[in-house]
């Protein structure tokens, strides 16, 4: 597959900016497409079972950095871990084979409730192959250039945004059942089928997460 | 946080001003604590190359970093990462600067009681005040190439973060040369020094992000 072009990210950014309203009705511009043989419910590939990356967490004003740690484990399950460069680590999750979330460890300034909901479901959107998922439909933007994958989870409807050239997933976005965008994430600079760089934002806090891929092994 | 920086600056500042494989109790610790401290005394700078290994059950390999860290008396540090990416720590008097590629980030440190008392064991440990018993239950051994401390918290906070420290001190010098700290899981960072120079020459301008 080629490598992923930074004209075809701008393309589809342009594309997916113009088609979309924010808020109610998000998607109302997508257009059924025929069935595709692709999935993109996980971002991993079949070779790699371990990654680290850099990460950087910005929530309002306040930063903060660290590894992420994700390995895929031979039950079927992934473990996830964040760690600063300097000191103990900041997080140990992980999501079992069955698909529930297990907390190995979480500091005590992070361990509550929401605060853990909130970060079960981004990691989950970014890195678990759902088994929860209701139904899969395929779409277009009205470009018919950009092939969008929809699917319906027990807590979302998730739109995954393909490239039509290569076939890689650029954009992924979370909405609510009424189409309210909830989280953007956007996939970048892809090197041998995996994006270098993965930014998540939130669209109703001040949140963001931005993954940069060190090693995949 | 920023105080588990923190805490792990003071855990590595405190290995410098002090330092198992075959390890027998230590024959003479009193004598090994005067020379320690003396030895604490006498450094007012530090540098020295780093590689930290991390280690994660889950993961089969170690995570590797490379770096380098400089300390000036009374209370300039800076920890700087090369490897696998860039990130610096500042700690200049009272202020915390990290610097994660272009984002700059200030911690004033006088402004957090937590934060001042954690300042405060780094500035202890570097006066040569490490080896506190209210902070830590000690244990002292020793073979040919080390002496060897281990520290288990008995401070309250540090129990939060950490289960154990173990410091290798190179016995010629009694500079740190390995540091391994163990997390409450079991999991572990351990940091080898090398290319250490003592009471060289380093300038403040060393002790900023710019």
């Amino acid at each position: 597959m080629p490598r992923y072009r930074m004209n075809d990210f701008l393309s589809i950014s342009i594309a997916v900016l113009l088609f979309s309203g924010c808020g109610l009705g998000s998607y109302k511009h997508l257009e059924k497409a025929n069935n595709s043989n692709a999935d993109v419910t996980s971002i991993f590939d079949t070779d790699a079972t371990s990654y680290i990356f850099k990460s950087k967490l910005q929530y309002a004003k306040n930063k903060f950095g660290g590894l992420l740690l994700v390995k895929l484990l031979e039950d079927g399950s992934i473990r996830l871990t964040l760690t600063p460069q300097v000191g103990p680590k900041i997080f140990d999750f992980e999501f079992t084979a069955t698909n529930k979330f297990v907390v190995h460890y979480c500091m005590e300034q992070m361990n509550r409730p929401i605060v853990l909901r909130m970060i079960e479901n981004d990691l989950r959107l970014l890195f678990v192959n759902s088994e929860s998922v209701n139904k899969k439909s395929w779409w277009t933007l009205p470009d018919k250039k950009t092939l969008v994958q929809k699917i319906k989870t027990n807590k979302s409807v998730n739109y995954y945004f393909l490239d039509g050239k290569t076939g890689n997933l650029a954009f992924l976005e979370s909405a609510s059942g009424l189409g309210r965008k909830k989280v953007v994430v956007s996939l970048e600079d892809y090197v041998d089928d995996f994006p270098k760089k993965i930014t998540l934002v939130h669209q109703n806090i001040p949140l963001s997460l931005q993954f940069s891929v060190i090693k995949r092994k | 946080m920023n105080k588990l920086i923190l805490i792990s600056l003071a855990v590595l500042i405190s290995s410098f001003c002090l330092a198992q494989d075959n390890l027998q109790p230590m024959k003479d610790v009193a004598s090994f604590k005067e020379k320690l401290e003396a030895s604490a005394k006498e450094t007012t700078t530090i540098d020295s190359d780093f590689t930290q290994y991390k280690y994660l059950s889950f993961l089969s390999e170690e995570i590797e970093s490379k770096g380098h860290f400089s300390f000036k008396k009374d209370n300039l540090l800076r920890w700087e990462y090369f490897e696998p990416f860039e990130y610096l720590i500042i700690l200049n008097d009272s202020k915390l600067m990290i610097k994660d590629e272009e984002d700059v980030s200030n911690f004033d440190l006088d402004a957090n009681q937590a934060f001042q008392k954690i300042n405060d064991m780094i500035v202890n440990s570097v006066q040569g005040n490490v080896l506190d018993e209210a902070m830590y239950d000690m244990t002292f051994k020793e073979n040919t190439d080390y002496y060897f401390v281990e520290l288990i918290p008995v401070d309250e906070k540090m129990k939060e973060y950490m289960q154990g420290i173990h410091l290798y001190f190179d016995r010629g010098d009694y500079t740190v040369s390995k540091i391994k700290m163990i997390e409450l899981s079991a999991d572990y960072t351990t940091i080898k020094f090398y290319n250490k120079k003592l009471n060289a020459e380093i300038p403040n301008e060393r002790f900023s992000v710019n």
